[in-house]
């Protein structure tokens, strides 16, 4: 096996609210090698994007604060780094695509000034006339047309996919090693997504980075992603291979991600759910975390008191933190329907 | 919107493989297809960017046009004094007391030792506004420092920073520059600058503080700082000239307060020895008889205070974008 380009170990982040203590992160571990695309997903508030933004030193603290943990990438604690060290590993070696690209473009600054300036900024020694031609040539491997006008175009004069491109160019333009993407297709409409999509997939086999892949949209993982990583509650429940999760979940929380999405082969009148909604992370439950919402957990007494660590099963790269995670070994997506439609 | 036009059509997929164990091949070669086509602009309709709306609307700004042009022409004529006025402002002459009139070449009149008014007016405008555009330039300066460096790292730092603004609100600001002026300011239009502008920048410094304070939590910030830029960047590249608007409306009507402070302080002996105040106190200690030394320094000012108000509303209007409709 290849050395990780990333290892992330037992990242706990919280933040400060007028509530208590929210724990956004809470023990997370994973690994990111080197040119694969690692799909991050889970609901709203599982901690996908804190995990990420935490590397780059971009969550404000206070009210954020990174109790523990190491991110190690390419030898150095990302975690650890000065300011001036994460400066230069911003936007250099580990970049980011953001989610909306209405709002992540400075509307009084031309586009061609906005991507000249994220070279500039790592590469003080280039000419102008130097960095003007590779932001044409990298708005013309993002398939924005006619790049030698749009170069001198604000962002207004964008559609949100040419914005979307425009940030995907300016995301790889120092061709780094790490590439976030939080959400990067949420914002479009689907039409676009498709084409970003591409973009995205083309961006990410001519510089070669690893990226990882935030979203909710497990039909972008399934497109896109090598392995994937299931967060719920700030945690890490599930982990594997793309076509492994996919075919074989073995995590009730991925399994009801999965049988929630409405399918065109199957004539069916109601969405199915999970039910209940995320615990509170403020003042966690004992035990596994999912076992409120869970189908398989039927209110066994382990769950509500030990929490599951994160196990291998089956085989060694396919780990998940189920308890009782080897009784969906036969589990068919979708075998449930019927109580589940009944239920509703 | 016009910004769809610009897009490829539409790709025949969808729905983007929702499916779990869906083939993924079949998608992505049809998206592959399409994405990478290149549109020339068939449809295009120009999109006017803020600014030019913001110049089309300050344009139809009656007054506020109708004040620029006289404001040119007023400051025009004073940084030209010495071309255009027909007498020395200083050497007195025969015709004393002479009464305004077009016929006689003293527009303005004279004072009682002979000096032609319009040309000390014209010379009082030189003054007044060398002073009134330096302490715009100093306190928009000052001003934009503090307001940034307290909005952007906030903590401690704004504390400090806006604390200090306070103290120099508290100050009474006549009495300060009445006793500074008398010993350090006296008859220097640059040093007197340079004490009104260290008094004036705490309205721009809030207002700076005020959109920085909105302007750093965008999201374009939170990108740039992803693609490595450092703080001063950040601050004076990307988050400052979005705040320009709101400045550009401050500091114009502290010119009109930087100029009716000046006449105040050369009106009370204070200040400078030859400006459109200095010129009014001549005129008051003349008497009633001789009214036209009072007024038409007064009536200048007056003039030129209004202009910039008017601009200041202009711009104002002009500059805000939620309105598209002109009134004026």
């Amino acid at each position: 096996m290849p050395e990780p380009l990333l290892s992330i170990r037992n990242l706990v982040v919280e933040f400060a609210t007028e509530d208590g203590i929210v724990q956004a992160v809470d023990g997370v571990t994973y690994d990111v090698f080197p040119g694969e695309v690692l799909g991050i997903v889970g609901e709203s508030g599982s901690g996908k994007s804190v995990s990420t933004m935490t590397l780059l030193g971009l969550i404000p603290q206070p009210p954020g604060k990174v109790v523990s943990g190491e991110a190690i990438f390419d030898g150095r604690d990302l975690l650890k780094l000065s300011k001036k060290a994460m400066r230069d590993v911003r936007g250099s070696e580990v970049a980011m695509v953001f989610q909306d690209p209405m709002t992540s473009l400075n509307p009084v600054l031309t586009i061609g000034y906005q991507l000249g300036e994220a070279i500039k900024v790592h590469h003080k020694d280039l000419k102008d006339g130097q960095v003007k031609q590779k932001v044409i040539d990298l708005l013309r491997l993002v398939g924005v047309p006619n790049p030698e006008r749009r170069y001198e175009q604000y962002p207004h004069e964008f559609s949100g996919g040419m914005r979307q491109r425009a940030m995907i160019a300016m995301s790889i333009s120092n061709s780094p090693k790490l590439l976030i993407a939080d959400e990067p297709t949420t914002a479009l409409d689907v039409t676009i997504q498709a084409q970003i999509l591409e973009v995205l997939k083309e961006a990410q086999a001519e510089t070669n980075a690893a990226t990882i892949l935030i979203t909710h949209d497990l039909g972008l993982v399934a497109e896109l992603a090598d392995r994937v990583l299931v967060m719920y509650a700030g945690k890490v429940v599930e982990n594997g291979d793309v076509h492994t999760i996919f075919s074989n979940p073995r995590h009730p929380y991925t399994i009801g991600l999965m049988e929630s999405l409405p399918r065109v082969d199957v004539d069916e009148e109601w969405l199915r759910p999970i039910p209940g909604s995320p615990p509170s992370l403020i003042n966690r439950p004992p035990g596994c975390p999912f076992h409120p919402r869970c189908f398989l957990s039927q209110g066994r007494e382990r769950c509500r008191t030990d929490e599951p660590p994160l196990r291998p099963i089956d085989e060694s790269r396919h780990k998940t933190a189920c308890h009782f995670a080897e009784e969906l070994r036969d589990h068919v997506i979708g075998s449930r329907r019927e109580v589940a439609g009944t239920s509703t | 919107m016009t910004d769809r036009l610009h897009e490829p059509p539409l790709v025949g997929t969808g729905s983007i493989g929702t499916q779990p164990g869906m083939e993924m091949t079949e998608i992505q070669a049809g998206v592959a297809d399409h994405t990478i086509t290149t549109y020339e602009h068939g449809l295009e309709v120009r999109a006017r960017s803020q600014w030019s709306y913001a110049r089309a609307r300050f344009f139809r700004h009656r007054l506020a046009m109708v004040g620029i042009v006289l404001l040119i022409v007023i400051f025009v004529a004073g940084a030209f004094a010495g071309q255009i006025a027909p007498y020395d402002p200083t050497l007195p002459s025969a015709d004393i007391t002479v009464s305004p009139t077009f016929a006689g070449h003293h527009f303005f009149g004279t004072d009682q030792i002979g000096r032609d008014y319009f040309s000390r007016t014209l010379y009082g405008i030189r003054a007044t506004e060398q002073v009134s555009l330096l302490v715009a330039g100093i306190a928009s300066l000052i001003g934009i420092l503090i307001g940034a460096c307290s909005g952007y790292f906030g903590g401690w730092i704004d504390n400090l920073l806006m604390r200090t603004t306070d103290l120099f609100l508290v100050v009474p600001a006549l009495a300060v520059l009445l006793v500074a002026a008398k010993y350090l300011g006296h008859g220097s239009p640059v040093r007197l600058a340079l004490l009104l502008g260290l008094l004036f920048w705490t309205n721009i410094a809030r207002i700076v503080r005020g959109s920085f304070l909105s302007l750093k939590e965008k999201e374009y910030v939170e990108a740039a700082k992803a693609s490595g830029s450092g703080n001063f960047r950040i601050m004076f590249r990307h988050i400052l000239p979005n705040t320009i608007g709101p400045i550009v409306v401050a500091a114009t009507l502290l010119t009109g307060l930087a100029i009716l402070n000046e006449s105040t302080i050369s009106f009370l002996g204070f200040g400078l020895d030859l400006s459109l105040g200095t010129l009014i106190a001549d005129g008051q200690a003349a008497g009633l008889n001789l009214w036209w030394l009072v007024t038409m320094p007064g009536l200048t000012i007056v003039l030129i205070i209004l202009c910039v108000n008017f601009i200041g509303d202009g711009l104002r209007d002009a500059l805000d974008p939620t309105q598209r409709r002109i009134r004026a």
